[in-house]
């Protein structure tokens, strides 16, 4: 069976047509659709089946859970906006203040002198 | 190599399109080669190489110590190719392609000669046959011819000594060196 075989010559005179292209497409696209996804793929196509009165149940206690959270939580003096123009806004804070102990209480009138 | 394509088709079963990339470059061809000498149809040919690929991605039946991936491809499109032989045999209305080209003497001479072999190779007896062709045209050893026809090795041994005496004798006027016009006797 060597190379120099005048049957062996003769028998690779035999042409055969090469597979098309689409061929090749054709066998990648069987296969793509048969295939088993990969992990990341089924999960990113994952789909769950829930009935609408156990969906709008869950909306509900989703909000309520947000509604007694928010309540709980004191609810703080809004800082007032700066007022227009540009001016300067003075903000006093009162919590904590004591006069002192000896101070003079004096009472000024209306329109009086001091 | 082997091993190598025990992992790519292991890879590919689990929808890694990279390694069934692999796989196909490395064998589509020569299967589709081997399925086109068996049958002698392009639309067959193509048909047979693609069920064998869906086959071997949804069979989990390749063990790697049965033999080569290769051995076991070539196998699945041998039982492919002979089962639609059967179906082509019982309903007969498919036409066997022939190389029916017009061009240049040479060339017409050359088709002719394919022709011939073609002709040749498709009278063997079907085991004879593909055994030839997978030991001649797709280079495959002894062991994976066996493994794919599923006979073992003396048989093989057998088959292709036999398919090649009968294409020695049958071709025999082929492999004569041609003699120079006007040299023949009158």
């Amino acid at each position: 069976m060597n190379e120099k075989d005048p049957l062996r010559a003769l028998l690779h005179e035999w042409e055969v047509p090469e597979p098309s292209a689409a061929f090749a497409a054709r066998i990648r696209a069987g296969y793509r659709a048969s295939r088993r996804p990969a992990f990341w793929e089924r999960l990113w196509s994952f789909r769950v089946s829930i009935p609408v009165p156990v969906l709008a149940a869950a909306v509900l206690l989703i909000v309520a859970g947000f509604w007694l959270v928010r309540r709980s939580v004191p609810a703080q003096n809004p800082i007032p906006a700066a007022p227009a123009g540009g001016g300067y806004m003075t903000r006093l804070e009162a919590a904590g203040f004591q006069p002192l102990p000896d101070g003079e209480i004096r009472v000024i009138r209306s329109g009086g002198k001091p | 190599m082997a091993e190598d394509d025990s992992r790519l088709l292991t890879e590919a079963r689990r929808g890694n399109e990279r390694s069934f990339d692999s796989l196909y470059q490395r064998h589509g061809t020569p299967l589709f080669r081997f399925a086109w000498r068996l049958t002698g149809s392009t639309t067959a040919a193509e048909d047979v190489v693609q069920e064998c690929w869906a086959t071997i991605l949804h069979r989990d039946r390749y063990r790697q110590d049965c033999g080569s991936v290769r051995g076991y491809l070539f196998g699945i499109v041998r039982n492919l190719a002979f089962e639609r032989l059967r179906i082509r045999d019982r309903e007969s209305d498919e036409p066997v392609e022939g190389t029916t080209d017009t061009g240049p003497f040479e060339d017409l001479l050359a088709a002719e000669r394919s022709e011939a072999v073609a002709r040749a190779v498709a009278a063997l007896a079907p085991f004879q046959r593909e055994a030839l062709i997978l030991f001649e045209y797709e280079n495959l050893s002894l062991e994976e011819i066996a493994q794919a026809t599923q006979v073992d090795l003396g048989a093989v041994k057998a088959r292709l000594h036999r398919a090649r005496e009968t294409l020695r004798r049958r071709l025999a006027p082929l492999m004569e060196p041609a003699r120079p016009i006007g040299d023949g006797h009158e």
